[in-house]
């Protein structure tokens, strides 16, 4: 049991000797995305051939480093030599890569940069691998993975140690500096802790943007026998995965922030909401939970100082809108997650009906290094208004799928295109959706706009707790809205007239206009109004930004909803019977791959010759469209409609 | 002592805790369909919604819920008000519409033409009166279950009821008199919870006059013995009578 | 009714006990019986109507049993644009349910869920919990076939 700071020191002392071991380590992201690509495998066929080999060497887990693109990473770490990071690695590659080890070779296959020095961000120092002038003939000329375009733009701070530690040792999170931030707060007052997250600027990552500090404050000026600290892992967003990450990658980070939160209002009790739908997450955190305990770092009289402070974990259930505190409560207290009218806001009477912080995965992450290099340190990075950096899961239609983590500020534009690497080269970029349900489109010519809360509030969308999803012209704009419209009517709680009953009347004037039904553009003004009334009369966030996605498809996109009303048509060719699908002979180079593809035999054509569609045949399921490499197969009028076929 | 302002006008809150109650006892109206004065307020149909000029955050909130404090200024009645209005009036018409209580709101309001259509008439409003009326004056046998589109009332899968005795508050407090409840001989049937009671009857005249769990859960109340229900309406007048009669003698 | 009033016990401290005790009768069980939901609340004193009101409002308890195997398709924004749409689709034919259905032969559940966070190998579905991305209609059915042959695949 640590009893004080002697011991943590000593403790971070061996952590660093388990991060940087004097011999050869191999690490693998063995985080959800990892997984899910295959890097289990990778990892047996490490251990396995290590051991056939007979190489000194160990097999680490790490969590994900954010490139989800190019799940499984593999990372070579060999003592005085930089770090070497792979993408896209499978069995093969990593025999090959242990036989290539145990050569000396450098191994170059899927090489994805090269890494000389950890930053830590928590206590501002970094630790040397190698030199940069490290020359061995052969890793001369290496590009440095914070130089790898995907990298460049980020800056770390919540997702400081994913990727780069085992998630399951406590002593490497302790080797990054954890803990040392609630030491500190430990030999402050609680005012004096919640004075520097004010100071941070630190706003509500979930989505809310509540100033942090201040919310904390409320909760430590209401006197009540007890207290409680929640932290919000109910990811629900469709999209969004940072908190999952998080929690998978560097679970302690959330463990110490709520450890600071608790002792900063008085609370004794702390309580992790998590999605059900995130198994490896609420393993990881059980387990992460378990050994602080196991320390002494949760429990009674924490480092003797006489906090005494424990957390659990609860599962959610499946219900979207327990991402709202109300419900998320209520679903606690065991009942069914209906949103319960603010004020009372949970700092005031919350769980049980005691003051209850609410925050989300990311903020808690955000504490220990505020608390560490200071809130001035946080409130350098960022806008004006919108201090420190955001993590986003940049998804959809964008070269460089993952989670990247930038200063507030950065633009989307650069977001997308250059940490993105845009999108397919023959097509473009049409809106980037921000926010998940909540949220809205912002077309291609306003991508400058800042990551920032209120500039994105001004454009008709929200910062949300991070999803962003790049949409290119395949996308229609009317079935996306419709597309959040059906998920926000099957996760309404229904309790409140306006979202229950009025979501189910957008959803039904929306699906009748992507079936070509309606005729009348004096819809489109029925549908705004009542997106205004939902808007301005639910009772909780999930009706009163509901119709978020609606209201900015219709003020940046009406072009396509009125074409759908007028024409008939579908631009983008994605709803059904709205469009006919022909080969622009310009574009089409004769490969036959499409007619190869066809299920129901509709393209002909010679190779080498443009190939056309029979729209006798043709069933629009556009299996054609997605094997196109030229994209030069359109969507245009349908003729049975009115519109007129021309290629 | 504290005062709001509404429509403009200075109000003292008094004892009332939230901006309805205040609004009603200064004689200024307000529609509701979810809220009962004797019922825990529920903000669920958002009729009651007023605007928040000053002293809150702007915008419009659900009257029956927001508490009254001293500063607050609210419009009742202003234009962003009467349009949210219309449009939930719209929206209700649009599952119930044969409601008299709404077809009276519409009517206040303007409405000549219903803007929704309904696909399959329901009667219920989903108002969660009877299930708040059962918690409080009955034996907690009523809730609300599933979620969004499927959300409705009733008893546990929808078979008879165990915790049901047959009050009525239900029958009573519905605002679209959707809750029936009828006696078939020696039974008590109350409809929509698929539930059948057995009657008392009356140990003066022998007719059936209520529920049995009923009266069982009164008696359980009533630890004095001489206080038992067991006679109808009827005869526990006539009964009194008789006693102040003899008492005066 | 020994093992649910361990259960019960072992549950005591309020935050969070109808969530738990209801999840580990749905592992003992495979679903929630109806007279197990009765006896949890003679036992606890929970009123009846809350736990069913429970049970029936989050999409991960169930009334009905579940299937051997539960596909779930995310129809999250990403698959979405990816062809969860054909996922479905082709799942529906395969198997002759609808989602929210389980197989005659009590074989598949099939249900929908929003977002397993997967996003870069959309369209995405997992069986027990196993992820299986960049998916088309081939290869689909070809795993549906390895399931149905008993066992998991790699």
């Amino acid at each position: 049991m640590l009893k004080n700071k002697q011991l943590l020191d000593n403790l971070q002392e061996l952590g660093l000797k388990v991060l940087y071991p004097e011999q050869i380590k191999f690490s693998v992201g063995m985080a959800s995305c990892g997984r899910a690509s295959g890097a289990e495998e990778v990892f047996n066929a490490l251990r396995e051939e290590i051991e056939q080999t007979g190489l000194g060497a160990i097999v680490t887990p790490t969590g994900c480093l954010g490139f989800c693109q190019k799940e499984p990473l593999v990372y070579l770490q060999v003592p005085g030599q930089p770090r070497l990071v792979y993408g896209n690695f499978n069995s093969n590659r990593a025999k090959e890569l242990v036989q290539a080890v145990r050569q000396g070779e450098l191994y170059k296959k899927m090489l994805l940069g090269t890494v000389y020095e950890d930053e830590n961000v928590v206590e501002g120092t970094s630790h040397q691998l190698s030199s940069p002038s490290f020359v061995s003939g052969q890793s001369e000329g290496l590009r440095q993975l914070k130089d790898h375009h995907f990298y460049k733009g980020q800056l770390k701070i919540a997702t400081r140690n994913c990727g780069n530690i085992d998630p399951g040792s406590i002593t490497e999170y302790v080797a990054m500096g954890g803990y040392q931030a609630f030491y500190d707060c430990l030999q402050k007052t609680p005012a004096e802790v919640i004075e520097t997250i004010k100071q941070s600027g630190l706003r509500g990552r979930g989505g809310g943007g509540f100033p942090t500090g201040s919310k904390w404050e409320f909760a430590r000026n209401n006197v009540a026998p007890q207290k409680f600290v929640i932290c919000n892992a109910d990811e629900g967003d469709p999209g969004a995965y940072m908190d999952r990450s998080i929690l998978e990658g560097d679970p302690h980070s959330v463990i110490e922030g709520m450890l600071v939160g608790g002792y900063a209002i008085g609370a004794d009790t702390g309580i992790i909401y998590c999605r059900a739908e995130y198994p490896l997450a609420v393993e990881t955190i059980t387990n992460a939970i378990d050994q602080a305990r196991t320390l002494g770092l949760l429990g009674r009289d924490i480092l003797c100082s006489g906090f005494s402070y424990d957390i659990k974990v609860v599962k959610g259930a499946g219900a979207f809108v327990c991402g709202e505190e109300t419900a998320l409560i209520a679903s606690i207290e065991g009942f069914m997650g209906e949103p319960r009218p603010r004020p009372p806001f949970p700092a005031q009477q919350g769980l049980w009906g005691y003051p209850t912080i609410i925050n989300n995965v990311e903020t808690w992450a955000n504490i220990s290094p505020i608390i560490c290099r200071g809130g001035d340190w946080y409130a350098k990075i960022g806008t004006e208004k919108s201090k420190g950096t955001k993590v986003f899961a940049l998804v959809g239609d964008v070269r460089n799928n993952g989670l990247v983590e930038v200063p507030m500020g950065t633009s989307i534009r650069e977001i997308v295109y250059s940490i993105g690497g845009g999108t397919d080269p023959n097509l473009k970029i049409k809106a980037v959706q921000t926010g998940g349900p909540s949220g809205g489109c912002i077309p291609e010519h306003m991508l400058d706009i800042p990551v920032d809360y209120d500039k994105l509030l001004e454009a008709g969308t929200i910062m949300g707790s991070g999803g962003m999803v790049v949409m290119n012209e395949r996308s229609c704009m009317v079935d996306v809205s419709r597309f959040f419209m059906s998920f926000t009517q099957e996760e309404s709680c229904g309790k409140c007239v306006p979202c229950r009953e009025g979501t189910k009347r957008i959803l039904d004037m929306l699906e009748d206009i992507c079936q070509g039904k309606v005729s009348d553009l004096r819809q489109l003004d029925l549908l705004n109004e009542l997106a205004e009334t939902i808007k301005d009369t639910s009772l909780c966030g999930l009706g009163q930004t509901a119709p978020n996605p609606v209201l900015s498809t219709l003020r940046h996109f009406r072009n396509e909803f009125e074409a759908h009303i007028t024409n008939k048509f579908c631009s983008a060719g994605v709803c059904q019977n709205l469009f006919n699908l022909v080969i622009n002979s310009d574009l089409c180079i004769g490969c036959g791959l499409c007619s190869k593809a066809c299920p129901q035999a509709a393209i002909n054509g010679e190779k080498g010759n443009p190939f056309t569609i029979d729209q006798e045949l043709c069933v629009q399921c556009r299996i054609c469209v997605q094997t196109c490499n030229k994209n030069a197969i359109l969507a245009v009028e349908n003729a049975k409609r009115g519109g007129s076929v021309h290629a | 002592m504290p005062e709001m302002v509404i429509n403009g006008i200075n109000i003292e809150i008094g004892d009332h805790k939230t901006v309805l109650e205040v609004c009603r006892g200064a004689g200024i109206a307000i529609p509701t369909l979810c809220y009962h004065p004797a019922l825990e307020a529920y903000g669920a149909c958002r009729l009651c919604v007023v605007e928040i000029i000053a002293g809150g955050k702007p915008g419009l909130a659900a009257s029956c819920v927001l508490p009254a404090v001293g500063g607050l200024s609210i419009d009742t009645a202003s234009p962003r008000v009467l349009r949210a209005r219309k449009m939930i009036v719209q929206l209700l018409l649009g599952i119930c519409p044969q409601a008299e209580v709404l077809q009276n709101l519409a009517a206040e309001l303007g409405i000549d033409q219903r803007v929704f259509p309904s696909k399959e008439d329901k009667n219920c409003v989903l108002c969660g009166l009877c299930v708040r009326a059962c918690k409080t004056i009955g034996n907690k046998a009523l809730g609300f279950a599933f979620r969004g589109p499927e959300r409705k009332v009733g008893v546990p899968f929808d078979e008879q009821s165990e915790e049901c005795i047959g009050c009525q508050a239900c029958v009573n407090v519905c605002p679209v008199n959707n809750i029936k409840s009828e006696q078939r001989n020696d039974k008590w049937i109350i409809k929509n919870w698929s539930t059948e009671l057995t009657l008392q009857k009356c140990a003066g005249c022998g007719q059936y006059f209520a529920p049995t769990p009923y009266v069982d859960k009164l008696n359980r109340q009533y630890s004095n013995k001489e206080f038992r229900v067991e006679l109808c309406d009827h005869c526990k007048q006539a009964h009194f009578a008789a006693q102040l009669l003899s008492g005066c003698k | 009714m020994k093992e649910l009033m361990e259960v019960i016990k072992k549950h005591q401290d309020k935050s969070g006990k109808v969530f738990f005790i209801l999840e580990e009768i749905q592992k003992r069980h495979n679903y929630i019986p109806k007279d197990v939901l009765k006896s949890v609340s003679k036992e606890t004193a929970i009123p009846l109507p809350q736990l069913y009101g429970v049970a029936t409002f989050y999409t991960g308890f169930s009334l009905k049993p579940k299937g051997e195997h539960v596909i779930s398709i995310c129809h999250g924004t990403v698959c979405h644009v990816k062809g969860s749409k054909m996922l479905s689709e082709t799942l529906e034919q395969e198997l002759g349910i609808k989602e929210g259905e389980t197989t005659p032969d009590s074989k598949f559940t099939l249900q929908s869920v929003r977002c397993l966070g997967c996003c870069s190998l959309a369209p995405v579905i997992s069986i027990d919990n196993k992820i299986y991305g960049n998916l088309d209609r081939e290869k689909l059915r070809v795993l549906l076939k390895q399931y149905r042959n008993g066992g998991d695949t790699c």
